[in-house]
């Protein structure tokens, strides 16, 4: 329930859309060398085309889509920052074009959905063999950023390779909450935005939003299509920590309590609390460690570990979550906290922070696409457990269109067993190429039970 | 006296149709009309007031009209029903009426025409034979015109297609044969059935070369109608009181029907089966000790019948355990594996349906809360013992008004008030009304539950 988001920035916030467009350029060779940008002419050589071909399962079979998008090198060997909608976990085939027009392939190095950030490692034995170059760019630091400052938008807006177009920050600390997510992902809980007004357009995103100098102030990703020069970037700051964390694990490990923070604006006299201290719980994921610890909505946190909070505002929000995925996983948190007119200590046990959208896959010969119940999937649909598998795709005519499978349904179990998770259905799918019996599929829809024949 | 004259002259028609070799449907209609209303009334939410025209049959020489099951908004407490008025075809002079509530097995709403000089001039259906019906079978039928067409009369003619079992018997005719809640008479004059909903068509549209699919039905005249013989049983059973529910429970939770393919997986040979997906704790059926998952395959050791679509199943079930009372013993069969149970299933009271909770419409909010109810909990998915597991649930918010500005939502479940647990309606109206009362507050918060989610939402009053 972000209701007091919405009715603020009630616009529909939409990825910048990876377009269709695509066209390749001859070939000029060059020396491979890399060379650290030191100024604006530098970075632009730095900055490229990123292609992708990914697999999807949304219709009951493994299909391919296609999309365009930008990025930044990073390092001397050939890392590319871009944004996690641009290249996903389900890459296959990712080129890279580089300032010279010459393209190479890349691979994923690790992705983060909750920043909308990925990094993908240049396939330097192609870069070396055919001697080709590029620079590499620098961050700059986002925090010293003021509205009005000039900035630099390069990237690949529909398809049209190094586009500059320029502009100021509007505003160095946007919070807006979007709860579609990427393709039900979610994303933006850790970062407040840079906005700009430097045209942002579908394509755009994954390059980078820079300075006078050349260097990455932001990583260029949202835009309100439909307005006129709204664009919105991930600040370097955030960019920075991501980007590490992916060299080191090729992941970001965040910690998780399961609280939802409300913002205590207006709310302080009816706490007793004085302003600009603590951080109003708005909701406890049951089961969550909070839960388990007694935590309630409308409590007010005070302190986590001795550290005071102050929620006052939304764009105080992002950071507290922030400070709170940082801790260690299973690292006991202390806090203090309001309720009513006691004050309390509680301790949180961290657990990892998890995606509701599980691992997806495709059962072609059914023609039926699943994905996994995560553990918050469950939590957020009050599911008894977080077993299961939820249809995503049913290819009609198949035998799971005919069993009657429908997009949103949990298979829960299978033959009378326990379907836990696509592997269970994988070993009962591989049986069933050399059977023709039926399989008995019990799902639910709405906590509504129902009985399927799956004739294979 | 006027209904003595009045089997004369039904005798005399009968006699001379049969001559006339049924040409002369004139004097027959204009009789038959006698035996059907259009009953108006207004529905008076806490924002809007709209009126509904809707047609009934007479069912006693006492002036007692019955309306099907959907002529009143179901989820509309009785109370925002208003100012219910009797029509007759043809004629807008309004005549007053009182609602007096609704059959607990078919569902039939009864109004009661208060008019005696009106009383006189109706004819219950009752008094006509009831009409034998064949596929094929010649009918005809009395459809009405809107209001604003004086709600005129008009001879309608179709035969039967076919006739189904859904569980009510319902006969569907080649062409339109009545208006909805009207009524339907061989060319004998025999009562042959009520007029129906009107069946959805699939229809493909082609607006300027481009196709379109949808489905269209039309509101003032239907092709189906409820068999008299199948309804003979269900005339005339107001309930005591508008209040009274007297309806017996089951406890048993989102029933659906089986597929023939998973039944035969299921070793059922083609029996019809109901799932259940689940049992409210502690209620009649967990008492009984069925579970959720069994397969309900039989009712007091008779199996039920394969219906078209299978899944009326389920609402002929349903309409069975309707016609017990509370107290009553069934046997219920169900398939929980491979082992088959017989299960004594002792009927219980039904719990209070939304309509007939209480509820408080605060003007200056915009707000209107009602008692969170047995059935909400269930809707909502709070078990009993949860923490936070009580509440008021927010029925109405009107546009723009301070409750909608703070977030509130139709549906919500308000847990806290100002920091203070809700455990019960009457506290959490009493805790609203001294907030009111208080001239100097400027706000409160509350504590609202929403899905799996929580919200603490400030509601400003000034």
């Amino acid at each position: 329930m972000r209701k007091q988001v919405t009715r603020f920035f009630g616009f529909p916030v939409l990825f910048l859309s990876i377009s269709l467009l695509s066209f390749w350029s001859a070939a000029s060779v060059q020396g491979a060398s890399a060379k650290k940008a030191t100024n604006f002419d530098g970075l632009l050589d730095a900055v490229v085309r990123i292609d992708v071909r990914e697999a999807t399962f949304g219709a009951g079979a493994k299909r391919y889509v296609t999309g365009v998008g930008s990025g930044v090198i990073m390092s001397r060997d050939g890392l590319v920052l871009t944004n996690a909608h641009v290249v996903t976990r389900q890459a296959e085939d990712i080129w890279v074009t580089l300032a010279s027009l010459e393209v190479v392939r890349a691979e994923l190095v690790g992705w983060d959905h909750w920043t909308d950030l990925a990094l993908i490692q240049l396939d330097m034995e192609q870069v070396t063999g055919r001697r080709l170059g590029f620079s590499y760019a620098s961050f700059g630091d986002s925090e010293k950023l003021k509205p009005g400052q000039v900035v630099f938008a390069v990237g690949t807006p529909h398809g049209l390779s190094r586009t500059v177009s320029k502009g100021i920050i509007s505003n160095s600390e946007r919070y807006f909450f979007d709860s579609r997510g990427i393709r039900g992902y979610e994303t933006g809980f850790f970062n407040n935005w840079l906005q700009t007004d430097a045209a942002i357009n579908p394509g755009n995103s994954g390059g980078p939003l820079v300075d006078e100098r050349g260097r990455v102030v932001g990583i260029n990703t949202r835009t309100y299509l439909g307005a006129d020069n709204l664009g919105f970037a991930i600040p370097a700051s955030t960019a920075k920590t991501v980007m590490n964390s992916l060299i080191e694990r090729g992941e970001v490990i965040r910690s998780y309590i399961g609280i939802d923070p409300g913002f205590l604006q207006d709310l302080e006299s009816f706490y007793d609390i004085d302003t600009n201290q603590g951080m109003l719980i708005d909701s406890v994921d049951p089961g969550s460690p909070a839960a388990m610890a007694g935590l309630r909505a409308g409590d007010i946190v005070l302190q986590i570990n001795g550290v005071k909070l102050d929620g006052r505002f939304p764009e105080q929000i992002p950071p507290i979550r922030n400070y709170i995925a940082n801790h260690a996983i299973g690292a006991v948190l202390q806090l203090e906290v309001k309720r009513n007119e006691d004050v309390r200590k509680f301790s949180v046990t961290t657990e990892r922070l998890l995606s509701r959208v599980g691992e997806e896959w495709a059962f072609d010969n059914w023609g039926l696409s699943v994905r996994e119940v995560s553990r918050a999937y469950a939590r957020e649909n009050q599911l008894e457990s977080d077993k299961g598998v939820i249809v995503i795709g049913v290819q009609p005519a198949f035998p799971a269109d005919k069993a009657k499978l429908s997009r949103g349904e949990i298979i829960s179990k299978a033959n009378s067993l326990d379907v836990t998770d696509i592997e269970s259905l994988k070993k009962l799918y591989q049986e069933s190429e050399n059977s023709d019996e039926s399989i008995l599929l019990e799902t639910l829809r709405n906590r509504r039970v129902s009985y399927k024949a799956l004739k294979p | 006296m006027y209904k003595h004259l009045s089997s004369i002259t039904l005798a005399i028609l009968i006699a001379s149709l049969s001559s006339l070799g049924a040409q002369d449907f004139e004097a027959m209609f204009q009789e038959r009309l006698k035996s059907v209303v259009v009953v108006e009334f207004f529905v008076e939410t806490e924002e809007d007031r709209w009126s509904v025209d809707v047609n009934g049959i007479v069912v006693d020489d006492d002036g007692l009209i019955q309306l099907q099951d959907n002529a009143l908004p179901a989820w509309i407490p009785v109370e925002q029903l208003k100012e219910f008025k009797v029509f007759q075809p043809g004629n807008l002079d309004e005549h007053d009426a009182e609602y007096l509530g609704q059959d607990r097995v078919f569902g039939w709403h009864y109004v009661r025409v208060l008019d005696e000089e009106l009383k006189r001039s109706l004819i219950s259906v009752t008094s006509y034979p009831i009409a034998e019906l064949k596929t094929g079978s010649a009918l005809w039928g009395i459809g009405l015109a809107a209001k604003g067409l004086d709600f005129t009369p008009y001879f309608m003619r179709s035969e039967v297609a076919t006739i189904q079992p859904m569980p009510n018997e319902i006969g569907f005719c080649t062409f339109d044969i009545s208006s909805p809640g009207s009524v339907v008479f061989d060319l004998d004059g025999n009562f042959a059935g009520w007029g129906a909903n009107p069946l959805n068509f699939d229809r493909v549209f082609t607006i300027e070369g481009r196709r379109f699919k949808g489905q269209i039905a039309k509101t003032d005249e239907t092709s189906t109608f409820f068999v008299a013989t199948d309804l003979v049983g269900s005339f005339g059973n107001p309930p005591e009181s508008v209040e009274v529910i007297d309806w017996a429970w089951s406890g048993l939770l989102g029933l659906g029907p089986l597929d023939d393919e998973v039944s035969e997986l299921m070793g059922l040979r083609g029996e019809s089966a109901i799932t259940v997906s689940e049992i409210l704790e502690n209620g009649p059926a967990d008492r009984a000790g069925i579970e959720d998952r069994d397969i309900i395959v039989s009712l007091n050791g008779e199996s039920f019948k394969r219906y078209i679509p299978r899944h009326i199943v389920v609402s002929a079930f349903e309409r069975q355990l309707k016609q017990l009372n509370v107290g009553d013993q069934v046997s219920v069969g169900v398939l929980r594996g491979q082992e088959r149970l017989e299960l004594e299933l002792i009927l219980e009271e039904h719990p209070t349906l939304v309509r007939q909770a209480e509820r408080t419409y605060f003007e200056k909010l915009g707000l209107t809360l009602r008692e969170f109810l047995l059935l909400d909990r269930v809707t909502l998915n709070v078990r009993e013992g949860d923490q936070n597991s009580d509440g008021v649930i927010v029925s109405f918010v009107k546009t723009n008004s301070f409750a909608q500005t703070a977030g509130l939502a139709s549906g919500d479940l308000i847990q806290e008030i100002d920091g203070n647990l809700i455990s019960d309606y009457s506290s959490a109206v009493e805790l609203v009304s001294e907030i009111l009362a208080d001239e100097d507050r400027k706000d409160f918060v509350v504590l609202v539950r929403r899905g799996a989610e929580t919200s603490v939402l400030r509601i400003n009053l000034k």
